[in-house]
């Protein structure tokens, strides 16, 4: 029988209550600090001097080694803090990427000479790295990116262009792939990944404002950017591989399935208020207590998969199962709210109509990020044995 | 132990769901169309019986083998992947209810009533049933709403029961009784859910089988069936049908540990009782769910062979449809939980989200 996705049964540490209670207190005292806008951006969302303050918490960078300046704690630990975070939309966009796929990276394939360079600064929750894929001619194409960097006698020259780097324009690195041999017909073979810091000569950020006015979309132009020979992150030629492995932890996160989770908060608590003396309608109960089960489940599978990555599994299939359902149910929370409390028209000036008119325009965005939906069910595919 | 369809060799349930496996491999089409003109299973019947499934769940001080819920998961779930022509599931099910309402548990227990009954002041039984796997003249437990709390009760059923038609062809009788004495009586352990809930479960795990099954199916017919110069599983439509079908295949597998979890935890400590319903209805409603959104991918993949009698295909499109309605379907399920959401307003949300699913 078909056992390609396998969600081992684990159990959260004794410490993980302990640790949730203090993280949910931390919370509480900043919660009102942020206005609704800003809680609808969730993990996107940027502020520093938080990142700083959950930096001096210990809780970011948590598992790395104490040698880095990481508290060594495990992978279910770190999930009972993110998940939390998650919960109440809290803006921790600064050091996100950094903690959840930047600094394991530069764990998994960084010199020591790296590692002692930026793991110590992400862990204080001063250190943003953004993320160098997607270019304006590759997107689902990754393998056709054409951004290069050529080898000088210190080190290389880096020429091209990343798109759709969130936050780039806050960070103070990004990680890029590019190609350092071989040309495009050569695909996948040839690709390295590059740490790049942003302040160097030749780097260029332009914003890109989505429909929200905002703009944490970026494009980074490399013009001749110098690079010292340590810039090179892992092994020359292995980009790809190292990528993908990187994807893996970007995938399976409970920000897969959290995003719009502070917008189904404020719709219980409308539908409660309008609830008569005989309790809610059943059409508003059957699509919160639907949303419940789904939302339980993904949990369930998302707890799973922490622990088949703390064990140094790699549960590829299984984050692409995470994020293919997780998205889906993301992108039905706006729809909701219009279904079981209705908004004035277009309204988006009351939090929960104006985070449901954010909620709306961002929604879009959930199924394009971290691999499109069309790309993820094509992994599944292959992972099932049909291509 | 493993819920993953890998049964750990070393545990009692785990060895069972093997044996369980190895002798269902024997069902096919032609079977289950005898199983459903009436025919019998024939010596698979017997083989099934022998296992020795039904005394799974009761206590060894019942007279069961005292395994959990969770262990007996790849059990239950290799029922639904094999559409088991045996109500082995119901018989531990009822066991289970008989043993903890003080009762002994035993080999063929009585059919498992779907519905609650009314009992009067005097102890007499009235009401209206289907019954899982019943035949004519069959014992039935069911459990009675009464002045003083529901009780679990065991019912005699001759004269007023007649086969009951239904989408997944089982054998289910419904049976009447108006002021009937029960055989036996006692209070029921976990109030009026006390068959509901461990019934919900069981077809929560049915469910994860039979998805499990029609995922395979589907693989098997994409990579066999060519059009156009080549396996139908080549075209990107095709595979992302089929990714769907997994990704709901696996959250019902992954949902079922929900409730077995909690069923588990009531059974060692009755202070956790109260978190056994809200438990299964998230594992019910989102099997079911799982049904109301996988099925129709399988069918799409199979095109007109998947709809004809002779292919295997529809005996788990029925059952699947039947087994999303039995013990309550999504939408029941997913109202009990809304409504006390609801009620308990946005600030409890999150917490009951976790404690729902493991803490």
């Amino acid at each position: 029988m078909q056992a390609a996705f396998r969600f081992d049964p684990v159990d959260l540490p004794p410490s993980a209550q302990a640790l949730r209670e203090e993280v949910r207190a931390f919370l509480a005292e900043h919660r009102d600090r942020w206005r609704p806008a800003l809680v609808a951006q969730s993990w996107t969302g940027f502020d520093r001097d938080f990142s700083r303050e959950i930096g001096a918490k210990g809780w970011v960078g948590m598992t790395w080694p104490k040698e880095y300046g990481g508290a060594e704690r495990s992978a279910l630990e770190r999930y009972v803090v993110i998940e939390e975070m998650l919960a109440v939309g809290a803006p921790v966009g600064c050091h996100w990427i950094a903690d959840r796929q930047s600094g394991p990276l530069i764990l998994r394939v960084g010199t020591e000479a790296q590692k002692r360079e930026y793991l110590p600064r992400i862990v204080r929750g001063d250190c943003c790295f953004c993320i160098g894929l997607s270019e304006p001619d590759s997107g689902s194409d990754l393998a056709s990116i054409r951004t290069k960097a050529e080898r000088t006698d210190t080190g290389w020259t880096l020429t091209g262009r990343k798109i759709w780097t969130t936050n780039a324009h806050h960070a103070d690195y990004i990680i890029a792939l590019v190609r350092t041999s071989g040309g495009p017909q050569d695909r996948q073979k040839g690709l390295s990944q590059v740490i790049v810091d942003l302040t160097l000569p030749g780097v260029e950020i332009r914003r890109i404002h989505d429909m929200t006015g905002e703009a944490h979309f970026n494009e980074v132009t490399f013009d001749g950017v110098e690079l010292p020979e340590d810039a090179l992150l892992g092994v020359e030629g292995e980009g790809w591989a190292q990528g993908m492995a990187e994807l893996a932890f970007e995938r399976s996160g409970p920000d897969r399935y959290m995003s719009a989770f502070p917008l189904f908060r404020l719709t219980v608590d409308e539908a409660s208020r309008q609830a008569g003396n005989d309790g809610p309608d059943r059409l508003a109960a059957r699509r919160v207590g639907q949303t419940i089960a789904e939302m339980a489940t993904l949990r369930e599978m998302s707890v799973s998969v922490a622990g088949m990555l703390d064990q140094g599994e790699d549960p590829a299939q299984e984050a692409a199962v995470i994020k293919e359902l997780g998205v889906n149910l993301e992108q039905s929370m706006p729809e909701m709210t219009r279904e079981i409390v209705g908004v004035p028209a277009g309204v988006t000036d009351s939090d929960l109509a104006g985070m449901r008119a954010e909620l709306q325009q961002l929604a879009p965005t959930f199924s394009l990020r971290g691999g499109t939906r069309e790309i993820v069910r094509g992994i599944m595919a292959r992972g099932l044995g049909l291509r | 132990m493993s819920m993953d369809g890998m049964t750990d060799a070393q545990t009692a349930g785990g060895m069972l769901a093997d044996q369980l496996d190895r002798l269902l491999a024997a069902v096919d089409a032609p079977l289950l169309q005898r199983v459903e003109a009436g025919q019998g299973a024939g010596p698979l019947g017997e083989q099934l019986a022998e296992l020795g499934l039904p005394l799974a769940l009761a206590p060894e001080t019942k007279g069961g083998a005292g395994l959990g819920w969770q262990e007996m998961a790849p059990a239950m779930m290799s029922l639904g992947a094999h559409a088991a022509p045996a109500g082995l599931g119901e018989a531990m099910v009822a066991n289970w209810a008989l043993a903890h309402a003080g009762m002994e548990a035993e080999e063929t227990p009585p059919a498992v009533a779907a519905d609650p009954l009314e009992m009067d002041d005097a102890g007499k039984v009235t009401g209206m049933a289907a019954l899982f796997w019943a035949a004519e003249g069959d014992e039935a437990l069911a459990v009675a709403r009464a002045p003083d709390g529901p009780r679990l009760v065991r019912l005699a059923t001759q004269g007023r029961a007649e086969p009951l038609p239904t989408l997944g062809r089982d054998p289910r009788l419904r049976a009447a009784w108006d002021r009937a004495e029960p055989l036996a009586s006692a209070p029921a352990p976990m109030g009026e859910a006390t068959l509901r809930a461990p019934l919900a479960a069981l077809r929560a795990a049915q469910i994860a089988g039979g998805l499990a099954r029609q995922l395979d199916l589907s693989i098997e017919h994409g990579n066999t069936r060519q059009q156009f110069g080549r396996p139908i599983g080549k075209f990107q439509a095709i595979q992302h049908m089929i990714a769907q079908l997994a990704a709901e295949a696996a959250a019902a597998r992954a949902s079922v540990r929900i409730a077995l979890r909690a069923l588990d935890a009531a059974d060692a400590d009755p202070g956790a009782v109260p978190g056994v319903l809200p438990a299964v209805a998230v594992s019910k409603a989102r099997t079911s769910l799982a049904v109301t959104r996988a099925v129709p991918h399988a069918h799409a993949v199979h095109g007109a062979i998947g709809v004809t009698q002779e292919h295997i295909l529809h005996h788990f499109s029925r059952r699947l449809w039947q087994w999303r309605e039995d013990a309550g379907d999504e939408h029941e399920w997913s109202e009990t939980l809304g409504r006390a959401a609801l009620a308990r307003g946005g600030d409890a949300l999150w917490p009951e989200l976790v404690s729902l699913s493991g803490g």
